[in-house]
């Protein structure tokens, strides 16, 4: 079947075309979103025990805002994890398009 | 005939590899839930900002807020497939943790909060808000399907 051999072609090649370019827009992303909220972290800690040292913050209150870093930290997890279901969700919907237009292709 | 049979055959692969794909793994955006986190933000930092006064002439206000955002998660937890965004309204409501439904909790312990304290704990819940936003935001909206 010749024509189904075409078809095969052309998904393959329009489908890994679509792969690299989803992994690598998703990796970028998720790269930088982790050194941002990492820079966050180190800059708040920063300025959290030097205004306990100032006693502008009790330990209670450092106490209370480093955990709520952490709930954050948890907050950003999810919302990465979120975004990885989006990222799933637009790229089967490219895959559709890919496949329907090869088999458009084929049978024309 | 051949030819028929071999259209045939791609129109039969292409339709069970359209349903297959088709399944979404994540719900689409919501207005109502962006709105519902965009509005809370404010109203959540505007009364976190009154802390440094004691908390008994601000408790009817706590109340009315925490009666909205049980609203918010309780809409969140009616979605299909949207259990990340419940999980993130859990963990900043929760009154025993360190978000906005700790603040509340330590704000009525305590009677009163540091100034210095407020602002930086307004500035963990801001940024739970946009996290919570910003995800609802990034979901694909009906239109961008086709």
């Amino acid at each position: 079947m010749p024509g189904f051999g075409d078809f095969l072609s052309t998904v393959k090649t329009d489908v890994a075309k679509l792969i690299e370019k989803n992994l690598s827009d998703y990796a970028d992303a998720a790269t930088s979103d982790c050194d941002d909220f990492l820079d966050s972290i180190k800059a708040d800690l920063l300025r959290w025990t030097e205004l306990l040292a100032q006693n502008q913050l009790t330990l209670q209150d450092f106490e209370f805002l480093v955990k709520g870093k952490k709930d954050l930290a948890e907050l950003e997890a999810l919302r990465q994890q979120g975004l990885a279901q989006i990222r799933m969700n637009k790229f089967k919907n490219g895959l559709i398009s890919t496949v329907i237009g090869a088999a458009r292709k084929a049978i024309m | 005939m051949r030819r028929l049979r071999a259209s045939r055959f791609h129109l039969v692969f292409t339709a069970a590899l359209v349903c297959l794909l088709s399944c979404a793994v994540a719900p689409p955006f919501n207005a109502t839930a962006y709105q519902y986190a965009i509005s809370l933000k404010v109203e959540s930092l505007a009364l976190m900002e009154k802390a440094a006064d004691p908390y008994s002439g601000h408790e009817a206000e706590v109340k009315a807020l925490n009666l909205e955002l049980q609203k918010a998660y309780e809409f969140s937890k009616g979605r299909r497939k949207n259990e990340i965004t419940t999980r993130q309204w859990e963990i900043l409501l929760d009154p025993g943790r360190n978000l906005l439904g700790g603040f509340f909790s330590r704000w009525e312990r305590e009677s009163t909060l540091n100034p210095v304290f407020i602002a930086e704990a307004k500035e963990l819940v801001s940024d739970a808000f946009d996290k919570i936003s910003g995800l609802e935001s990034e979901r694909i909206k009906p239109g961008d399907v086709q």
